[in-house]
C-alpha cells in the first residue's frame, strides 16, 4: 500500500482495501435517498435476502473511500468517465471488500488524468461490481470542475 | 423469466418518475450512515460551508444520486437479469443542485446475439427540469431466449 498522495500514484499501485457490512438499515438509508423502493431491495427472494442498491455500492466504490487514500492540499478530483459491471447481487447483511487499483496515468491539456478499477467482493469471494473510473485532478476553488467531484 | 415491466420494443422509450433532489435525500447519500456519531458528514455534497470553500456558491448533489435513478430503471426493466452481467458506461454533464427534478430515461437501441446469448443495448439519460441532459451513456444487459426485439 502507499501512502502517496493521489496525485502521486502509478500504474500498478493500490489503496488500502476498505471492508463494510451492509445493514437493514445502511440499505434502505440509500433506497430513501434514490426513493427507490422496488421490492427486490426490501423483500427476499428464493429464500435470500434483499438485493443491496446498486446506489450503495456505487457511493462506496470510488477510491475516497480507502482508509489510505491522500489528497494533496489545494487539490481536488473528479470523476471523467464510469463504466460499472455488476457481476452478481450482493445481499443486505453480507460483508463487502472493495480494493482499488490504479491502472493508468497521462497527462491532457495540462492535467494530470488517473484511470483505476474499484472491485467489490462479498465475503465468499465473489466479485460483485466492477468499476472503471477516469478521473483528473484540478486545484481547489475551480467550482466548474465539480460536476463529478469524487466524494470526500 | 419473469417479467419485470411492460414489454419494450426497440426503439421505445421507457421513463423512470422525476424525482426532486431535496436536502434530506442528499443527507441520506452523502451524509454517512445516520447512526454515526456527528452525523452528517460535512462535505461540498452536505454543507454549504464545504462547498463555499471549494469555490461553490452551493451545495452540488453527488452524481451518484441520479447515477442511482437511472441504475435503479435498468433494474425495473431487466429485473435481476441486471446483476448477472449488466453493464453501464456513463458521463455526468451537468452539476446538479439541491431542488432539481431529475428524470431517467433509456431507450431500447438493439438487441444482438441470439437464443439464450441475446443482449440489449440501451441510451440512458437522465434530464433536469430544463429538458437538459445530467447524465448520458449506454447500458446493455443479457435478456432471455426468445422474444428477440424485445426486452421484458
Amino acid at each position: 500500500m502507499s501512502l502517496k498522495f493521489a496525485h502521486e500514484m502509478r500504474r500498478g499501485d493500490s489503496y488500502e482495501p476498505l471492508v463494510f457490512v451492509v445493514t437493514p438499515d445502511l440499505n434502505q438509508q440509500f433506497l430513501y435517498a434514490v426513493e427507490d423502493f422496488n421490492p427486490i431491495f426490501i423483500e427476499g427472494r428464493n429464500g435470500k435476502p434483499p438485493f443491496v442498491h446498486p446506489v450503495l455500492l456505487m457511493h462506496m466504490s470510488p477510491r475516497t473511500r480507502s482508509p489510505s487514500y491522500r489528497q494533496a492540499p489545494g487539490m481536488g478530483s473528479a470523476f471523467a468517465r464510469d463504466r460499472s459491471t455488476y457481476l452478481h447481487p450482493a445481499y443486505v447483511g453480507s460483508r463487502l471488500h472493495v480494493g482499488w487499483t490504479i491502472t493508468d496515468t497521462y497527462e491532457q491539456r495540462g492535467r494530470i488524468y488517473q484511470d483505476y478499477v474499484a472491485l467489490i467482493r462479498d465475503s465468499d469471494g465473489r466479485d460483485i461490481l466492477r468499476r472503471e473510473l477516469a478521473s483528473t485532478f484540478f486545484s481547489a476553488g475551480n467550482g466548474k470542475s465539480h460536476s463529478r467531484g469524487e466524494p470526500s | 423469466m419473469k417479467q419485470f415491466g411492460p414489454v419494450l420494443k426497440t426503439g421505445e422509450i421507457r421513463e423512470g418518475r422525476p424525482r426532486t433532489l431535496t436536502l434530506s435525500r442528499a443527507l441520506a447519500l452523502s451524509g454517512g450512515p445516520l447512526d454515526k456519531p456527528g452525523w452528517p458528514d460535512k462535505n461540498l455534497h452536505t454543507d454549504a460551508q464545504a462547498a463555499a470553500d471549494a469555490g461553490l456558491p452551493a451545495i452540488v448533489v453527488s452524481g451518484t444520486q441520479w447515477e442511482g435513478y437511472a441504475v435503479g430503471l435498468l433494474v425495473e426493466t431487466f429485473g435481476p437479469a441486471w446483476f448477472e452481467g449488466g453493464i453501464i458506461d456513463i458521463k455526468i454533464p451537468r452539476s446538479v443542485r439541491i431542488g432539481e427534478t431529475i428524470r431517467p430515461r433509456l431507450r431500447l437501441e438493439e438487441i444482438t446475439g441470439a437464443g439464450n446469448q441475446q443482449r440489449a443495448r440501451v441510451k440512458i439519460w437522465c434530464e433536469n427540469g430544463q429538458g437538459q441532459e445530467v447524465l448520458v451513456g449506454t447500458a446493455s444487459c443479457a435478456v432471455p431466449g426468445p422474444g428477440a426485439g424485445a426486452v421484458p
